[in-house]
Formats: C-alpha cells, sequence, structure tokens
C-alpha cells in the first residue's frame, strides 16, 4: 500500500474513464429524472411545479406501502435464499467432484433465459388446474399441498419471491466462484492436517475470507431487488389485486400507462432513497461482523 | 427531425422552382393540395413534377397484431400509387409502442405520424396541443367521410376537432360459444340474466367451464364483460351523466347492482380456476380444446380463433352478445365496442407533409381498403361494405353479422380517463379474487370523478 | 448431515458412513436442483419445434411432428439476420470499454489510499438503485444531444457505464485480496505502475474478468429498454427488439418466440461455456500466490 506518494497522477488516471462515463450517462439523467418528481406532468404537455405534492401522495396511497412491503419482503428473500444458495453451490462445485463441470454449466441456465420464457413457463408449471407441480403433489398425495400458487393473494408473493431466487442464485454462485480461486489451497489443507471438518473449515476460514465478496453480493442483492421488474411484470402484472406490486411496477404503471410522469419519477426517487438507506443499513451492519478488516 | 423538414421544405421549393419554369398550369393547381378527393385508387394525375415530401410514420401493426398482413400489403400499394412519397416506416410492437411513443412525447420529439388510441390517448395528445386536426380533410371527402360508422371518426373528436379516423372497429364483447356442448346439456343460449346464471350453474355441476376468462392484465374483465353487463344496468346516458356530474354517481344503485351481479357470477363458477394467472390468449386455450363452454373476448381475437380453433370445433362455434338483464335499464340489443385505433399527424409537420399523410390515413380507411379489412378478418369501420361470402371465414361473416344487429355502445376504458381506468380495472380484479367489495369500488370510482 | 460430525473437533469416528452419506444427499440436492434448471431450456428447444396449434393444445406436451420452418420463419419475424450483428457487435466492444475501464477503477480503488475513496466506491453504487424506465428520458435527451441517437455508440456507452458498478464491485473485491507484495517488489524493481497493472493484476485478475466478462455479456445481449428507445433504424436494431414481434395483445405465437429465442440463446451459451472454464482454470495458471 505503499504505493502511493510517487503514483498519485495514476490515480486520477485509473479513475478518470470510469468516473467521467458514469457521471454523463448514469449519474445527471438519474439527477435529471428525480426532478420531475416535484412537478405534475402527463409527459406530453408543460411539467407544473407543484413542491413536494407527489411525495405526499405517494405517502397516502395505500397499493404504494403494499409495493413496499412486497419489495422489502423480496429484498430479505433474495438475500437469504440466493446468498447463501449461491454460496454452497460455489464451495461445493470449487472441489474436484466428480460433475462439477457439468453441474457449473447447467445450474447457470436460469441466468441465460430470457424472463419471458421463465416466467411464461414458470406461470404454466404452477398453474392451479394444469400445472406440473400440483400434478404431481397430487399423484404424491399432496392434494392439500396444490395449491394456486400464483391466484391466491395471500400466497402469490411467496411464489414469486421462490422463481426470483431461482433466477438469480447461480448469479452467485459464479461471483463466489471466482472468489474462490483467491483462497490458497495451502491453508484449507493445513487445516485439514489440524483436524478441521468441513464446517470449521468454512467458517474459520472461508467465510473470514471471502467475506468482502459477500458485502459486495449482498449490495448487488439489494439493489437488484428493488429494482425487480421483469419477472412480477411478466407472470402477474401486479396482481392478482396488487397482491405481487413491486415499487418498480407500481412506477412503471404510474410512468406509463396512466399518464403520471411526475408522479412516477417521484416514486423513482423514493426507490432510490430506500434502496440507498437498506445498503448503508447491510454495509455497516456488516462491518461490524468482520473486525478484521 | 427538423433537419429533414428542412430538407423537405427546400426539395420542395426547389420543384416549384422547376413547376414554374415549365410552365405547366395544370401541374401548378396539383402540387400544393395534394390531396386526390377521390376514393377509388385510379392512378392519380401525376402529370407534372410530383413534390417529395418525406415523413416519419410509427405504427403498432407487425407481427402478431391483427391488422400486420393488411398494413405491409396496403403500403406497399401507398408506395406505389404515391412514389414521391418518401415514408420513414417504423413498425413497434404494441406493448413497446407505448413506451417507445412517450419517452419521445416526454422529450418533445415526436414522429411526423403516429398511431393513436381512441378516447382516453387522443384526447390526452390533443389537450396538449401536439396534434393536428383533420376537419378540413373530412370537409374535403364528403364521400369518404359519410362512409364511417360515426364512431370511427366521433372517438377521435375532441372539442369538435377530429384528429383521425379508425382503421376498423373493435367489438370488445362478443360470445364465442360451442353449440355442441351447450346441446350435449340440453341448454340453449340464455336471453336473460336468470338463464346465464343457470347455464353456468348446470355447466359447473357437469364439469365444464362455462366461461373460459383470463385476467392477468386486469383490462379484459372490465373490457369484455363487465362494460356491457353495467350498461344492461345502468343505459347509456347514465355514465355520460355521472362524468358531467349530471346528478348521477357511481355509488348509484344500478352500478353497485351490475358489481354485485359480476361478483355473482364468479361466484357461481363462471371462471375456469386460474383466470388470474392467464392473460385474454392463452384463456382461449381451455375453448379450443373443448373443455370451456364459453369464452368472451374481443373481435381481435376473431384471426386467432380462425387459426388456432379446430376444425371441428370451428363448425359448432356461435358467435352472440349477452343477454339482456331483467329489470335493467339498459337496451338489451347493445354491445360493447370501441373504434380501432387510427393515424393521427404531428402538429408541427408542414402542410406538405400534412397533405401527404392526410393522404395516407384516407388510403387506409376508404372503401377500397375496407373490402381489404374483409379479406384479413378485420372488423370494418364503414357502413356498407359487402362481404364475399364465398371467400370469408364462416366465423367473420357470423362477426359481421352480429355487428350488423346490434349497435355499438362505449366501452368504460374508452370512456374513462386514464385514473379512472385503473380503479376500475383494479377494482373488478379485487372483487373476482374477493379482496374488494362491490360498494368499497364504486366509492373509489366516485372519489375520483373529478 | 451434521449429527454426524462430532462436536469437539477431533476426528469423527463415523466419518466413512457419515461422508458417504453426506455425499448422496449432495448430489441429490444437486440433481434435483439441476432439473429445475434444465427443463425449462429443453422446454424451450423442444416447444420450438410445435406449431402454434400444437402448443394451445397441450403447452408441455413433447412435439408428434417436427415443425422445423418455425426457424426459417423466426429467422425472417424476428430479423435474426440483420439484428444478430448488432447484438455481438454492441456486446463485444461494450465488454471491452467494460473491462478496460472498470478494472483500471477497480485497481485503484483496491490498491491505492486517497481520500474521496469511500465516496467514488458509494457513488457506483447509485447507479444501481432505481430502476431503467425512470431514466429513459432523460438519458434519451441526453443522447438526442449529443446526436449519438440511431448509432450503436448509443448502446455501446451505455451499457458500459451502467454495467461499470457490478464490474467494479466483483474486481475490486477480487484485486483487494491480491497480495500487495508482489505489486511492490514490481514497482520497486522499477516497473510503471500501468505496466505492473497490465502485466501482474490483470492477469491475476483472470477468474474476476472472466465473470465480469460472461456478466457483461449476458446483461447486454438481453438488454431491451435502451434498445427499444435509442435505436429505430432497422440496420442497427439488436435481437431482442426483434422478440417482441412474437408478443401482442391479441395473440402470441410462442412457437416463433422460442425457436428465435434458442437461436439467440446459442451465443450466450458458447460465452458462458468457455468463460467458465477459466474461472476455474484461473486456479492453475499461477493467479494464486503460493
Amino acid at each position: 500500500m505503499e504505493l502511493i506518494s510517487r503514483n498519485r497522477k495514476y490515480i486520477f488516471i485509473g479513475l478518470f474513464p470510469a468516473v467521467a462515463l458514469y457521471i454523463i450517462f448514469v449519474i445527471y439523467p438519474i439527477v435529471r429524472s428525480f426532478f420531475y418528481g416535484f412537478y405534475e406532468w402527463n409527459g406530453l404537455g408543460e411539467p407544473i411545479y407543484i413542491g413536494l405534492k407527489n411525495f405526499q401522495d405517494i405517502l397516502k396511497d395505500n397499493i404504494f406501502w403494499l409495493s413496499f412491503k412486497n419489495n422489502i419482503f423480496v429484498v430479505v428473500a433474495s438475500i437469504l435464499g440466493q446468498i447463501p444458495l449461491g454460496l454452497f453451490l460455489a464451495i461445493v462445485l470449487n472441489s474436484k467432484l466428480k460433475g462439477a463441470g457439468f453441474f457449473r454449466s447447467v445450474l447457470f441456465i436460469p441466468m441465460i433465459l430470457s424472463t419471458v420464457v421463465v416466467g411464461l413457463l414458470w406461470s404454466t408449471l404452477l398453474n392451479y388446474q394444469m400445472g406440473v407441480v400440483n400434478y404431481i403433489l397430487q399423484s404424491l398425495g399432496l392434494e392439500k399441498l396444490a395449491l394456486d400458487w400464483l391466484g391466491n393473494p395471500d400466497i402469490a408473493m411467496y411464489t414469486v419471491c421462490a422463481v426470483i431466487i431461482w433466477q438469480f442464485f447461480s448469479l452467485y454462485m459464479i461471483i463466489f466462484l471466482a472468489a474462490l480461486q483467491n483462497i490458497p489451497n495451502d491453508i484449507l489443507e493445513a487445516a485439514n492436517i489440524d483436524g478441521a471438518n468441513e464446517l470449521r473449515k468454512f467458517f474459520s476460514i472461508t467465510l473470514p475470507m471471502l467475506w468482502p465478496t459477500v458485502m459486495t453480493a449482498v449490495v448487488l442483492c439489494i439493489s437488484g431487488s428493488m429494482r425487480s421488474f421483469d419477472l412480477v411484470y411478466v407472470m402477474t402484472q401486479g396482481g392478482p389485486a396488487n397482491a405481487t406490486e413491486l415499487m418498480a411496477t407500481y412506477m412503471y404503471n404510474k410512468t406509463f400507462s396512466v399518464y403520471k410522469y411526475g408522479y412516477g419519477s417521484a416514486v423513482s426517487l423514493v426507490i432510490f432513497v430506500i434502496s440507498f438507506g437498506l445498503i448503508l443499513i447491510s454495509q455497516s451492519l456488516m462491518r461490524k461482523k468482520n473486525s478484521d478488516r | 427531425m427538423k433537419k429533414q423538414i428542412i430538407c423537405a421544405i427546400l426539395a420542395i421549393s426547389l420543384l416549384f422552382a422547376f413547376a414554374g419554369c415549365s410552365g405547366k398550369p395544370a401541374s401548378q393547381e396539383n402540387t400544393p393540395s395534394q390531396t386526390p378527393s377521390r376514393e377509388e385508387t385510379t392512378t392519380p394525375a401525376a402529370q407534372a413534377v410530383p413534390e417529395k415530401v418525406k415523413f416519419s410514420l410509427w405504427h403498432s401493426y407487425v407481427g402478431t397484431d391483427q391488422r400486420a398482413p393488411f398494413m405491409e400489403a396496403r403500403m406497399s400499394q401507398f408506395r406505389e400509387q404515391y412514389p414521391n412519397y418518401e415514408i420513414d416506416e417504423q413498425k413497434i410492437p404494441r406493448d413497446q409502442y407505448q413506451t417507445k411513443l412517450k419517452t419521445q412525447a416526454a422529450a418533445g420529439q415526436l414522429p411526423d405520424a403516429f398511431v393513436v388510441w381512441p378516447n382516453a390517448m387522443t384526447i390526452e395528445f390533443a389537450t396538449s396541443n401536439l396534434l393536428a386536426d383533420i376537419n378540413d380533410l373530412l370537409e374535403r371527402n364528403p364521400e369518404w367521410r359519410d362512409g364511417f360508422v360515426s364512431r370511427a371518426l366521433d372517438e377521435f373528436t375532441v372539442d369538435g376537432k377530429t384528429y383521425s379516423a379508425g382503421l376498423g372497429v373493435s367489438v370488445t364483447s362478443i360470445v364465442f360459444y360451442n353449440k355442441a356442448l351447450f346441446d350435449k346439456y340440453n341448454l340453449s343460449y340464455p336471453q336473460s340474466y336468470e338463464e346465464l346464471k343457470n347455464v353456468i350453474t348446470t355447466f359447473v355441476k357437469n364439469g365444464v367451464i362455462p366461461i373460459a376468462h383470463g385476467n392477468k392484465p386486469k383490462w379484459p374483465a372490465q373490457s369484455t364483460i363487465f362494460s356491457l353487463m353495467a350498461n344492461r344496468e345502468t343505459g347509456s346516458e347514465w355514465l355520460d351523466n355521472v362524468l358531467a356530474k349530471n346528478g348521477a354517481q357511481f355509488t348509484d344503485p344500478e352500478f353497485i347492482r351490475a358489481l354485485e351481479k359480476f361478483e355473482e357470477i364468479t361466484k357461481l363458477g363462471a371462471f375456469n380456476k386460474d383466470f388470474i394467472s392467464l392473460d385474454n390468449v392463452q384463456m382461449r386455450d381451455y375453448f379450443y380444446k373443448g373443455q370451456a363452454a364459453m369464452m368472451i373476448d374481443g373481435s381481435w381475437a376473431v384471426p386467432d380463433v380462425i387459426a388456432k380453433a379446430p376444425e371441428d370445433l370451428k363448425a359448432n362455434i356461435e358467435l352472440d352478445i349477452l343477454p339482456g338483464f331483467e329489470g335493467g335499464k339498459g337496451d338489451p340489443n347493445v354491445m360493447s365496442g370501441v373504434s380501432a385505433t387510427g393515424i393521427a399527424i404531428n402538429k408541427k409537420v408542414s402542410p406538405q407533409q400534412k397533405a401527404a399523410i392526410e393522404d395516407l390515413i384516407v388510403f387506409l380507411t376508404n372503401s377500397e381498403a375496407q373490402q381489404m379489412y374483409a379479406e384479413y378478418n378485420i372488423p370494418v369501420s364503414y357502413k356498407n361494405v359487402t362481404i364475399d361470402k364465398s371467400k370469408a371465414d364462416p366465423i367473420y361473416i357470423k362477426l359481421t353479422e352480429l355487428i350488423s344487429k346490434h349497435p355499438l355502445v362505449t366501452v368504460y376504458d374508452s370512456a374513462l380517463n386514464s385514473e379512472l381506468t385503473e380503479i376500475v380495472n383494479n377494482g373488478i380484479q379485487g372483487i373476482m379474487v374477493g379482496k374488494q367489495t362491490p360498494e368499497e369500488v364504486a366509492k373509489q370510482l366516485q372519489a375520483a370523478v373529478k | 448431515m451434521e449429527n454426524v460430525i462430532k462436536a469437539n473437533g477431533g476426528k469423527d469416528l463415523l466419518s466413512g458412513v457419515g461422508k458417504r452419506f453426506r455425499k448422496l444427499l449432495l448430489y441429490a440436492l444437486l440433481y434435483f436442483v439441476a432439473i429445475t434448471t434444465v427443463y425449462p431450456l429443453l422446454w424451450m428447444v423442444y416447444t420450438s419445434f410445435k406449431s402454434n396449434q400444437d402448443i394451445s393444445m397441450n403447452t408441455l406436451a413433447l412435439p408428434t411432428k417436427l415443425h422445423f420452418e418455425n426457424y426459417l420463419e423466426a429467422w425472417k419475424t424476428a430479423r435474426i439476420g440483420e439484428y444478430f450483428f448488432n447484438s455481438i457487435l454492441v456486446a463485444v466492444v461494450s465488454i471491452i470499454f467494460t473491462i478496460l475501464v472498470g478494472a483500471s477503477a477497480a485497481f485503484i480503488l483496491a490498491k491505492f489510499k486517497f481520500k474521496m475513496q469511500r465516496l467514488v466506491y458509494t457513488s457506483f453504487i447509485i447507479g444501481m438503485l432505481i430502476p431503467i424506465q425512470s431514466i429513459l428520458v432523460p438519458l434519451f435527451i441526453q443522447m438526442r444531444n449529443f446526436k449519438l441517437l440511431d448509432s450503436r455508440w448509443s448502446l455501446i456507452l451505455s451499457y458500459t457505464a451502467f454495467g461499470l458498478p457490478m464490474a467494479i464491485f466483483i474486481l475490486e473485491s477480487f484485486i483487494r485480496d491480491l497480495p500487495s507484495e508482489i505489486l511492490e517488489s514490481a514497482v520497486i524493481d522499477g516497473s510503471s505502475v500501468p505496466r505492473a497493472f497490465f502485466k501482474l493484476i490483470l492477469p491475476m485478475s483472470r477468474p474476476a474478468l472472466a465473470t465480469v466478462i460472461i456478466l457483461s455479456f449476458l446483461n447486454n445481449w438481453k438488454e431491451f429498454s435502451f434498445a427499444l428507445i435509442f435505436i429505430s433504424d432497422e440496420a442497427k436494431k439488436t435481437l431482442p427488439l426483434g422478440l417482441y414481434n412474437f408478443l401482442g395483445a391479441e395473440t402470441n405465437n410462442y412457437a416463433g418466440l422460442t425457436a428465435a429465442l434458442v437461436i439467440s440463446s446459442i451465443p450466450v451459451l458458447i460465452m458462458y461455456l468457455f468463460m467458465q472454464e477459466q474461472v476455474i482454470k484461473g486456479m492453475t495458471a499461477g493467479a494464486v500466490k503460493g
């Protein structure tokens, strides 16, 4: 870390392209989009300044709060579902297990498939009347479990979360696979000689070394979940009766279907603030856990 | 966009100069107005130098859209007839069309000619001053204008100014029923609400889905079923009075009765159990497989039915409308419908471009075009189109008979603005899954009337 | 599984039996998950050989007759011939930029200490926090002002910019774990920082680079919203735009859609299979310190 003094100029050179590109094409448009949130605008005529009214309306809208609740649920389910599953599979498939290569390839398929295919197929498989899942459950004598997975407003959200986890766990799997390459084999072998079993090796060596990656994964997970849109849109369109409405679908609806562009932008700003808050919280929580960083 | 307009004007001015030099009086007469005020497609008087006019056209008649093959054929005919028009044609599938158009609108960059939906969308665009009206075009072409059913023009008219003409009409509430299934259980097509309930319960008892339905996108229930049910209870003027705040309200008993009846048939099991997870295309599969006795969908479904229904089923498919409701104030003979989309003109185009686009609007909706609609199974927007019964598909013929027998009344998502539409769509879906009561929905609607 | 492990860390007596049982359970789990991931791909492939009528009758059944013409029709309707090239070009160029720009930024953030470090790192998070649809209009206006509309550059630049956060995060955490001693000794020995970056850091980061390449390629290949908004010129459109020709409000052409999707999935599959090897190979290619 003593490269600093003589080589300060490289800091600038190395960072400049990224930062410049990012500010021009990402930060600036985002900030501009926030401005619309303070206006009443149908996207066609002239925007009218209305201060905080959009935000007041958002806080009063039941459907917004419903979508907020659903989104938090997705975030929690994703963090608890995708990351551990991805981590577990990465560790398992990093070893010389027979067929590891095959599994690594096959398990990545959900990421490759288009959302339209995923949404359509899962809707079909989970169909209450004709779906394969219920068919199997019924033939196993488990009719009580053959529920209306996507049509029952009370369980639809859980079903959607499960499909979301299914689609994204392999993203974390490959991120952790890469990070695992950085763990020297000799440390693990030394631990073996000392008699440590798998669990201890994991908790004492692997996990601490992977912790920064886990923190990165959590950031990606939160931001991805807060923006969830495609899969829900294809499978349920936010229904039934807003049971699976997410903030992004709510925003899209207001912006493009109902000619309330200003209101939609206000929703985006709210999504941003909430996501940012969640990330800050998670980062500080995780940093505390990792004292030697 | 600006660059193209300037180039077009420069080019036209040069041609004017040429025309002037050549000294042919006929050409000078023709070039300014550019609109052939005739419907027949005799070769145009392309005497002197036809001016080159460029304009951009955005439409959604592509891919699986009902009008895609028609549009492709008709556009190449248009290009043949008007070689001096250079059209930058953007074909965008319907779902993406709204996103792309509204993004460009928000950035102040609309194309010269683009498809608009009647009613709500036209009103929004017109009141934001983005469209040029075609009143003078209608004045100049009385034959063309008078051929239309009034709906095809009225639904594009705001404050006396008309902005487009519909490429056909859409009936939203057609009951396709499987006569063989009705016969099997000794049922005849219901003529009253009580009979409808009886038919539903009989089918449910025998394990047949009474009505195939898919309401995942939220609009089908409102557009294909509820709009007409509400009209049966309330009559047509009632809704106008509600929106004009003229003594009627959504909380009136007639409307609540309509919602209650809808709730009632849902609870009787009228629909397939997974209706909430299917869209209005997937639900048709139940009907095609012979598992559902009826399906209620719009005229846009006709090409799909013709293409996908098995032959033995097709022989048994009959078309009808919802029965009259006893005690209801509505005319039992009407059915809900709306004009199809039409091409509108950007207010900022040059006069030459406006003339060219007006040619296009006429070309796509004149009597020759209407004949072509029939060939492609699109319901026509002209009052009198003779259909060649020997060539047309029997189901399309049944459709046209249905249209000629039953006048159209408005659909809710056409009459209401987008905010009210969202409330009624959500409300109906809420009622269907038992999360909302009719009174609640009525109250929400009334609260949002401005 | 855990109940066969003795609590006090010594060698467990039942290690033999326990191990086999655990292995069996593991394989069962892996196969179960694998079935759920493979089936959709298989479904997509065999559905592409059915006719729309067949699909209506039974969505899940195997085809009785193979309709190869679906592929010809899909090729035409989705305009795959024209759009394929654009997709490849845009994806590849974007990845190259993303790697160069992202890796250098990640390197600086990982190995250098400076005042605004936290701020820079955090600001890259910002771009990931709002739904894409919110910025369509401002970004469209931006591209218009730069006269980039209808040019592949609008896609390349936006894909690179929006792909930076993920690239930087993954690379940064990886590079941070690389031993600083190697880097320092190289610099002391006279190598310039850029040289050390290209000759040492990048090769050692191969697993992370491969991961970033896979994910960037995937995102760029499937990206739809920007392509829809920025590109109107038929000659420049990308594959995802063609796919929506099969879906409409009035009817769906699942036969054509699945055929088109099969075709467009092939490059991604190839890219993944190739890169995935790189991730693991990185281990043996001298990436890890000895």
